[in-house]
């Protein structure tokens, strides 16, 4: 199978499957436009959430496959899971599925943001754009 | 911190929810916060959130204040809780004059100013939140046309205003022209029936008030409690005193559903009545409403409307109206009947089935 490599923030490289890389419109049209020669340079994405963005793919692309066993129940529990990460986190998440234009990883992001700010009482909504600010700062 | 200082609230003053987090300054660029969040993502997480949300929210600093506001969030939220409610004629008449309030003595807020003041549109998005009905009939085009002439020099529609008609619904402060279907709790005497009223929110209850303009010397009638599949928004244009003019008599044919207008006596206020159009006695047809086969009836001069939830002997189970010249036709003792609307969709005539009454009306 063809490979892809990506290359994240901080130079590191991912090899992956390029069926696996295509899931990202930006690198789709990337690969498009300059072939597989060379690495796919994601100078906005870090290594780690870089990583995580290749989990949630590789996850749901195997779990819509033909003989999956995975139950909804199953795919809605990784999903949760995979964005129950502190919110500097999953603003980057939401940064970086944007930027790599990843529909489903960003309406899951978006969305968990959402409810963070419909179901926390108004001063946890203040703290939490309060830590965002702190923890980057 | 700086972002936290309270600031003087402006929307809670006619009941809103109060937001908790106002602050002066957003968040700086330099760190991960949400005003950092690209255009797409942030508006995509804003339009997610429900109204409560959004309005605290806009709470947080002055940016995200002016997104909060944007009438791109409030367009789809005013038209999935109020759609079918409130419609652009109540928001026309909200925009004229804002100040519709439950209390006389309490005088305008800043939110109904602001509302006064921002609201010279027609441009206003209803063309987009209900272009069949706004084109077809309550906006007719030339009238479309000419308010878009006289206000195009006004200042431009301000972005908020679906916020505050939003809030003007829902915190029930204002008193808003709709229709009520079997008024008064089902009374007998309006059972398959729909007035117009003024309407108010109960948020508490998620239910209606309604006062019904007075029948001649009656006093005017209150009443609580009304749920929201009792609850319409006028679906034409003409104020309960006034004839509608019928535009559908030269194509009724027996089967079709409609809604007449009637009144008691010419004092009243008309109300709409759901009927069915019939055949004639003389017809081979009679009896059988539904029928479409062919008969004389469907170009008859004489088009009978007939009342199902009456018994065959009620003198309100069937009248007969004139195709070519009927406008009002009635007396004193039987009531007038006046304009006529055909019902073209399925959820209208699904509708009134859902309101049909147990027992068969004397």
């Amino acid at each position: 199978m063809v490979k892809v490599t990506l290359k994240s923030a901080e130079g590191d490289v991912f090899e992956v499957d390029e069926e696996l890389a295509l899931e990202s419109l930006m690198v789709k049209n990337m690969i498009e436009d300059v072939g597989l020669d060379s690495a796919i340079s994601l100078p906005n994405v870090s290594s780690t959430i870089l990583a995580k963005v290749i989990e949630y793919i590789k996850f749901h692309m195997d779990a819509q496959k033909d003989g999956s066993k995975k139950t909804s129940e199953e795919i809605k529990a990784f999903d949760d899971d995979f964005v129950n990460v502190g919110i500097p986190t999953l603003f980057e998440m939401v940064l970086a599925s944007n930027y790599l234009n990843v529909k489903s990883l960003l309406s899951l992001t978006c969305n968990t943001v959402a409810n963070m700010i419909k179901t926390k009482p108004p001063a946890e909504v203040k703290e939490m754009f309060t830590s965002a600010k702190q923890a980057k700062a | 911190m700086a972002f936290l200082i309270k600031r003087p609230r402006v929307l809670h003053q006619s009941g809103l929810p109060e937001g908790d987090f106002h602050g002066d300054s957003c968040p700086s660029s330099s760190s991960t916060s949400i005003l950092d969040l690209p255009d797409l993502a942030l508006d995509d997480i804003l339009s997610r959130l429900p109204a409560d949300s959004l309005l605290r929210l806009g709470g947080v600093c002055q940016e995200l204040r002016q997104r909060c506001k944007s009438g791109h969030f409030w367009e789809s939220l005013v038209y999935e809780k109020w759609g079918e409610i409130a419609g652009p004629g109540a928001y026309r008449e909200w925009c004229r004059n804002p100040v519709l309030e439950s209390s006389p003595r309490k005088g305008r807020t800043a939110q109904e100013i602001a509302a006064k003041n921002a609201c010279e549109r027609p441009n206003c998005g209803w063309k987009l939140l209900w272009p069949s009905i706004a084109a077809a009939c309550l906006w007719p085009l030339s009238v479309a046309r000419e308010r878009l002439m006289a206000l195009r020099s006004k200042a431009p529609r301000p972005s908020d205003s679906l916020m505050a008609w939003y809030w003007a619904l829902e915190t029930g402060n204002l008193w808003f022209r709709g229709q009520v279907f079997n008024r008064e709790n089902g009374h007998v005497g309006f059972l398959l029936s729909c007035y117009d009223a003024e309407l108010s929110y109960v948020r508490s209850s998620d239910s209606f008030r309604a006062r019904y303009p007075p029948h001649g010397p009656r006093a005017l009638v209150m009443e609580d409690d009304i749920s929201w599949e009792r609850v319409r928004a006028s679906p034409v244009q003409t104020p309960a005193h006034d004839l509608h003019t019928s535009d559908c008599l030269a194509e009724l044919r027996p089967g079709d559903h409609i809604e007449v207008q009637w009144r008691r006596t010419k004092e009243f206020p008309y109300g709409w009545w759901y009927g069915i159009v019939g055949h004639s006695d003389s017809c081979s047809n009679a009896g059988n409403n539904s029928s479409r086969q062919h008969c004389s009836c469907q170009s008859d001069n004489t088009v009978w409307l007939v009342f199902n939830q009456f018994t065959s002997g009620s003198r309100w189970k069937r009248t007969p109206i004139d195709r070519v010249s009927h406008r009002e036709e009635g007396n004193e003792t039987d009531g007038y009947y006046g304009g006529i609307r055909k019902l073209r969709s399925k959820d209208e005539i699904s509708m009134w089935e859902r309101l049909w009454p147990v027992d068969i009306l004397e």
